[in-house]
């Protein structure tokens, strides 16, 4: 990753492989976990064998001991903060940030699973977010390769990696990933796990122009997506464009398709801004935001907004 | 345990009868009693560890002997302390990864928690939180904020480093509000409000102002302020600043981010902005379902 210059540069995906292998979890080391102990026993042995300069020792040493553990508590407590800031950057959609410090902060993370884990997984979604599709897969392979399969992590993952495939062209391997999951997250209560699914097949066949079966996963699509909050706009926004290239299709059903993909539009506006729909997914057609201009309820907000969080 | 509670959660049910043991009232004098004995074991043990350290090599030996026998005897009452608070840290854990499914279960645990001496302090302050945070969840909202308002009074220096990181933490802990102190804070705040004592929630907003909070304890407060405000019925304070307030309560999860929502939609209509709170209104119901908006205390 470019660190000298202001323009943002992503690793490529070679790169982020090499880091993740290079700065893999190895968990906390033994000598590390034991030394206090040991001193401890020390500072005993000496209290009791040592006359003088040895009880002189013993209190040196245990005055060590306390620096020792101090200074590692110290240490690891600087490590979560920043790790607390790498997840408030990543949700102030400040991503390239996110990114170069998650990245920096990796090898210092080594010896905890679970915030190293995290970081990792918040590297993937920047990466995503930023466009670097062929690098956010690597990373959601790495971590789905190491968590155990069925964990919803694993599962919540492997769909956001579905998305992230077929934004990268790959449709076989996203196909291959949907497929896995299809089982799982059908019977999945609502929640974030089914939503970010059906996200993903409703992205796949709009992608492959499957249009007719978009609109057919459509039925309940408000309630299923809800768990995505303001994310679900770009669902909707799919299904706006399912219906406007089926106008085409079906000119004797113009009326009806105009119709849904007006409401399915203003459902999709009303949660993000057309432009931060279209940046996301190159699909989605002008026409509708034509649609937007007319039709869409006006945004009371938007006249005193300052700069979006999707900016 | 009532049928219903059994038909909403059926983890519950499996729970045996015998091992279900309920946490006693809220007792802010016996949280201080026990704050105190575990204060007195522990450097107990310490004095006597140091005086032992110090004269056993300059005493004859046969009292050296006597000596080498209460150091063991030392070494064994801090491992029984560490012990102890290691079988107490796993059920508080336990407990809290348990309080949103089965709070029955977890109520158990933190009883069985709570009949152990001696604990290490920052497991204690963390044991009162967790019981905290279950009444909470069972809408006990008083004894919530009873527990919270007490713990409050404490140094919590030691328990925002963690259970593990001991005595020595509050001698290297940086000034400031830490996520403990800010996560208690919040909660009596909006118990405070489920109680509709608007006077303690302002002293609980105005402590929160003044302290710097990460981004998810300042998102906690920009909603509880809201519900406040709109309590108070001070609607336009709720609508300052509503760009920065919408793209902040996009942050949020989505129910939360719904009922911000929903809150900004009842201030709009108060002061007569019906197109906004129409705007309001309809981002509501695609982010947060009417069921949501009740569990989080807005109709």
């Amino acid at each position: 990753m470019n660190t000298t210059t202001t323009q943002f540069v992503p690793p490529s995906a070679r790169q982020i492989r090499e880091h993740l292998d290079r700065y893999a979890v190895t968990g906390p080391s033994r000598l590390m976990m034991w030394l206090p102990t040991a001193g401890l026993a020390a500072v005993i042995v000496l209290s009791f064998t040592g006359q003088g300069a040895g009880l002189f020792l013993a209190w040196l040493l245990l005055l060590g001991i306390v620096v020792f553990t101090s200074i590692r508590a110290g240490r690891t407590r600087s490590i979560e903060q920043r790790a607390v800031r790498v997840q408030e950057l990543a949700l102030l959609r400040h991503y390239p940030q996110a990114l170069r410090l998650s990245w920096r902060l990796l090898p210092a993370v080594t010896v905890n699973g679970e915030v190293h884990g995290r970081l990792v997984a918040l590297m993937g979604h920047a990466l995503e977010q930023v466009g670097a599709y062929e690098q956010a897969i690597v990373v959601y392979d790495w971590l789905i390769e190491r968590l155990p399969q069925g964990h919803p992590a694993s599962l919540q993952l492997q769909a956001q990696r579905a998305i992230a495939q077929i934004a990268a062209q790959r449709l076989a391997d996203a196909d291959r990933s949907l497929r896995s999951l299809r089982g799982v997250a059908d019977g999945s209560p609502p929640g974030p796990l089914s939503a970010a699914y059906r996200l993903a097949i409703l992205y796949q066949l709009v992608h492959t122009g499957h249009d007719e079966d978009a609109l057919a996963v459509g039925g309940n699509l408000v309630d299923e997506l809800r768990p995505l909050g303001v994310e679900a706009g770009l669902g909707y926004a799919l299904m706006a464009t399912a219906e406007q290239r089926m106008i085409q299709r079906r000119p004797e059903e113009a009326d009806h398709y105009q119709s849904e993909a007006r409401t399915w539009w203003t459902r999709a506006t009303l949660l993000m801004p057309a432009r931060v729909l279209r940046a996301r997914f190159p699909e989605i057609p002008a026409e509708l935001e034509g649609l937007a201009a007319s039709l869409a309820p006006s945004n009371p907000v938007a006249r005193e907004r300052g700069p979006q969080p999707h900016d | 345990m009532t049928e219903n509670e059994t038909q909403q959660n059926p983890a519950a049910a499996a729970t045996p009868p015998e091992l279900r043991l309920t946490c006693p009232p809220f007792d802010p004098a016996r949280l201080r009693r026990q704050m105190a004995l575990d204060a007195a074991y522990r450097w107990g043990v310490f004095i006597v560890v140091v005086v032992v350290l110090s004269l056993g090599s300059v005493l004859d030996p046969s009292a050296g002997h006597l000596a080498l026998l209460v150091l063991v005897g030392m070494v064994a009452a801090w491992f029984w302390l560490s012990i102890n608070s290691a079988r107490a840290m796993a059920l508080v854990n336990q407990a809290s990864l348990l309080i949103e499914q089965d709070p029955i279960r977890a109520e158990t645990l933190l009883a069985q928690a709570l009949k152990r001496w001696p604990m290490q302090r920052p497991l204690r302050i963390m044991l009162y939180h967790r019981l905290a945070v279950l009444r909470h969840r069972q809408q006990h909202y008083a004894e919530a904020a009873a527990i919270g308002q007490e713990l409050l009074t404490f140094n919590l220096a030691g328990a925002e480093r963690g259970a593990g990181a001991g005595w020595l933490a509050g001698f290297f802990s940086r000034r400031g509000m830490g996520p403990l102190r800010a996560n208690l804070l919040l909660m009596v705040v909006e118990c405070r409000l489920y109680l509709r004592d608007l006077g303690g929630a302002y002293q609980g907003l105005m402590e929160l102002h003044g302290a710097s909070l990460g981004l998810l304890e300042s998102l906690q407060r920009m909603a509880l302020q809201t519900r406040y405000e709109i309590m108070a019925g001070y609607y336009p304070a709720a609508l300052a600043d509503l760009p920065h307030k919408i793209q902040m309560a996009e942050l949020m999860p989505p129910a939360h981010c719904g009922a911000m929502h929903a809150m900004l939609a009842v201030a709009a209509r108060a002061v007569g902005k019906e197109d906004l709170a129409t705007w309001l209104r309809q981002r509501t119901e695609l982010l947060c379902t009417p069921e949501q908006l009740r569990a989080l205390g807005v109709e």
